[in-house]
C-alpha cells in the first residue's frame, strides 16, 4: 500500500464543486506534484489532506491508517508536516524560535514541568534546539539562527518556513508552492534541497505553477482540472497527454 | 560560535540587569516616605494584573477586556471565606484562587469560541456578570455596595502586617509572575501561543490544539487576576464593589500596549507607570482619562511595540545587523 492513499474525495464549497471524485497515491520516498491551473483544487486537495479542511465524502489513508476522522491537530503527530502558499512566520521572533514552533508534536512538555523547569522539559528544550539547529545548518542558515525572520529576504523565510516542515521529522511533507516568490537562483537551490529531504528518506508531495521544476522534480504528477484529476503519471507521459496540454499547458507553454 | 558567544555576552548583561533592578526593588522601602510606599504598592498591583493579561494577550493575541472580573473573584473569594468561615488567610488565597482557575476554566469553553471584537465583549459580559453579582444581585451574601471589612493581617509573631511586607510579598508575586512568562514563552507552549495568535492555521498545522491553549491562557490570566485581587483586598482592608469595575479592566490592557504587548519588562514597566498616572495627576483627575484615550490612540499608530518593546527592538537590530553584516558582505 502506498505511504498515503486519497480515495474519491469530493468537496463543495456551496455550490462549487471544489473537489470531485480525486483519488491519488503517493508511494513511499518519492517525490509527486500536483499541478492544475488557478482553482482547480490544488490547495484544497492539501487542505483536506490535512483536515483543515472537512470533506464531504470518501476516505484518506497515511501509512495504512485511516485518518480523515482525525481532528486536524492530531494530523502532524501521526507523521505528516506542510507548508503553506504564504509564507506565515514570526516576524520579531528569531529564526530558530520560528523553526523550532514546528516541533511542536513531537515535544510533550506540559505545563506544570514548564513551570518548575523540570528536568525533563529541560533536556526536551535542548533537544528539540539542537534538532533545529541540524536543520538551519542543512538548509545553509545556520548563521542566520539568531535573526528576526522578519528582517530576511523571501528565499530566506522559504527556507525557513521549509524547516519548520523538517524540524517534526514527518514522514510526508506537503509543499504548497514552495518556489513562488523566488528568484531562479534561489528556486535552483530550493530545489536542490527538496531532492536532499526526498534523500533523506522523506516523501514529498508539492504544488507547483511553473512547469520546469515540476518537470526535473517530480517521478509521478497528477494534474487537477475544476476539481478533477485528468491525468497522472511520470513527467513523460503528462507531458504528451493531449488533454493535459489543452486545459493546462496550453500552445504557448514551452516545456522544458 | 560566534553567536554563542554573542548569547552568553547578551544574557550575562541581561543578568546584571536582573539582578540590579533586584536591589533596587529591595532596598526601595528604605529610601521611600510611607506615602510613596502605598502608590508603589498600587503601582506594582498593576504589574501583577498586566502580566497575567500579557500571557493572553501578548502571547496568544486575545483580548481580555474583563480582568476586572477575575481580580474580583480574588478578592470577594478572599474576603467571603474570612466573613463566614473565619479561615487563615493563606487558606483563603488558596481557595480564591482555586476557585477562580476553575470559574475561569468553564467560562473559557466559550469565550475562546469568540476572537476580535466578540470576545472583548464576551469578557466585559464576564465582567459584567461577576460585578452586578456580588454588587446587586447576592446583597446579602456579599454585603452589596457597604462591601465586606477585614480584619488586618496577623503575621506570626502576632504583629500586623505592615504596608513593608505586603511591599516585599507583591515584590515576590510579581517575581515569580515574571518567570511564569519568561518559562512559558521558553517553551512549546509559549510558542503555540505564539504561533496561534500569529496564525491559527499554521498552529493547527504543526499540531497545536488552538481551544485548549487558549484556555490555559485564560486560566493562567485568570488565576493571576485572582491572586491579585485577594492581597489586595486583604492590604486595602475593605472589599467592595468600587474596586472592581471597568477600570481594573481597561488599564492593565493599556499598561501593555504602552510598555510593549508580549514583553515581560514592557508588562511590569507600563503596568507599574499607568497605575500610577491617576497619583501624579490627582489634582486633574479627569485629565487622566483624557490622557489614557490620548495613549490608546498614539500607541497603536505609532509605537505599536510598546516603550520598551521599542527600546529593545532597536538594540537588537542594531546588534544584529552590527553581527552578521560581516558575513553577508561576502
Amino acid at each position: 500500500m502506498p505511504l498515503l492513499h486519497i480515495e474519491s474525495i469530493f468537496k463543495n464549497f456551496g455550490g462549487l464543486q471544489a473537489l470531485v471524485d480525486v483519488s491519488m497515491d503517493v508511494e513511499e520516498d518519492s517525490i509527486s506534484a500536483l499541478i492544475g491551473p488557478n482553482g482547480s483544487g490544488k490547495t484544497t486537495l492539501f487542505n483536506v489532506v490535512t483536515k483543515l479542511t472537512p470533506n464531504d465524502s470518501g476516505q484518506i489513508f497515511f501509512a495504512k491508517e485511516r485518518i480523515d476522522d482525525l481532528p486536524a491537530h492530531l494530523i502532524p503527530g501521526r507523521g505528516i508536516a506542510r507548508t503553506f502558499q504564504i509564507v506565515s512566520l514570526f516576524r520579531e521572533a528569531s529564526v530558530w524560535e520560528n523553526v523550532a514552533s514546528g516541533a511542536f508534536s513531537r515535544t510533550k512538555a506540559e505545563i506544570f514541568s514548564i513551570l518548575l523547569r523540570l528536568p525533563k522539559m529541560r533536556s526536551e528544550e535542548r533537544h528539540i534546539k539542537e534538532r533545529t539547529m541540524e536543520i538551519l545548518r542543512f538548509l545553509d542558515i545556520e548563521h542566520l539562527a539568531e535573526k528576526p525572520a522578519g528582517m530576511l529576504p523571501i528565499g530566506q523565510q522559504r527556507l525557513v518556513e521549509l524547516g519548520r516542515g523538517l524540524v517534526s521529522e514527518p514522514k510526508l511533507l506537503l509543499l504548497d508552492e514552495p518556489l513562488s516568490g523566488l528568484n531562479p537562483r534561489e528556486s535552483e537551490l530550493a530545489q536542490e534541497k527538496i531532492m536532499e529531504i526526498r534523500d533523506r528518506g522523506i516523501t514529498i508531495l508539492f504544488v507547483e505553477h511553473e512547469m520546469k521544476p515540476v518537470m526535473r522534480l517530480a517521478e509521478k504528477i497528477a494534474v487537477l482540472n475544476f476539481g478533477r484529476k485528468i491525468a497522472e503519471g511520470n513527467p513523460a507521459e503528462i507531458r504528451n497527454n493531449p488533454e493535459v496540454i489543452e486545459v493546462y499547458l496550453g500552445k504557448e507553454v514551452e516545456i522544458a | 560560535m560566534k553567536a554563542a558567544t554573542l548569547n552568553r555576552i547578551r544574557s550575562k548583561t541581561r543578568m546584571f540587569v536582573l539582578i540590579g533592578v533586584l536591589i533596587a526593588a529591595l532596598i526601595f522601602p528604605l529610601i521611600s516616605s510611607p506615602r510613596t510606599m502605598n502608590f508603589a504598592i498600587i503601582g506594582l498591583f498593576g504589574a501583577i494584573l498586566t502580566l497575567g493579561l500579557n500571557i493572553l494577550y501578548g502571547y496568544c493575541g486575545q483580548i481580555n477586556f474583563g480582568i476586572a472580573g477575575f481580580y474580583a473573584i480574588g478578592g470577594y473569594g478572599v474576603a467571603l471565606l474570612e466573613k463566614y468561615l473565619c479561615t487563615p488567610f493563606v487558606m483563603n488565597l488558596l481557595i480564591a484562587v482555586i476557585v477562580g482557575g476553575i470559574l475561569t476554566l468553564l467560562m473559557s469553553f466559550f469565550l475562546v469560541r469568540l476572537r476580535g471584537h466578540s470576545l472583548v465583549l464576551g469578557t466585559i459580559a464576564f465582567h459584567m456578570a461577576i460585578y452586578t453579582s456580588v454588587a446587586k444581585g447576592f446583597k446579602g451574601f456579599t454585603g452589596g455596595e457597604d462591601g465586606i471589612k477585614l480584619a488586618p493581617l496577623m503575621l506570626f509573631n502576632g504583629i500586623k502586617a505592615t504596608d513593608l511586607f505586603y511591599y516585599y510579598l507583591i515584590v515576590a508575586t510579581i517575581a515569580a509572575c515574571c518567570w511564569l512568562n519568561w518559562t512559558l514563552r521558553n517553551s512549546r507552549l509559549g510558542r503555540a501561543m505564539i504561533e496561534i495568535a500569529q496564525n491559527e492555521v499554521a498552529a493547527i498545522s504543526f499540531g497545536v490544539s488552538i481551544d485548549r491553549h487558549l484556555r490555559l491562557a485564560l486560566v493562567l490570566n485568570g488565576v493571576i487576576a485572582a491572586v491579585a485581587g485577594g492581597i489586595f483586598v486583604k492590604w486595602t482592608g475593605w472589599v467592595s464593589p468600587e474596586y472592581f469595575g471597568i477600570m481594573p479592566s481597561i488599564i492593565p490592557v493599556l499598561s501593555l500596549v504602552v510598555g510593549g504587548v508580549g514583553n515581560i519588562v514592557g508588562a511590569v514597566v507600563g503596568g507599574i507607570f499607568m497605575h500610577m498616572l491617576p497619583i501624579f495627576m490627582i489634582r486633574f483627575a479627569e485629565l487622566s482619562t483624557l490622557l489614557y484615550g490620548l495613549i490608546l490612540c498614539i500607541f497603536p499608530l505609532f509605537l505599536t511595540r510598546g516603550i520598551i518593546g521599542e527600546i529593545q527592538y532597536r538594540y537588537q537590530s542594531r546588534k544584529a545587523t552590527r553581527s552578521v553584516s560581516p558575513e553577508e558582505g561576502k
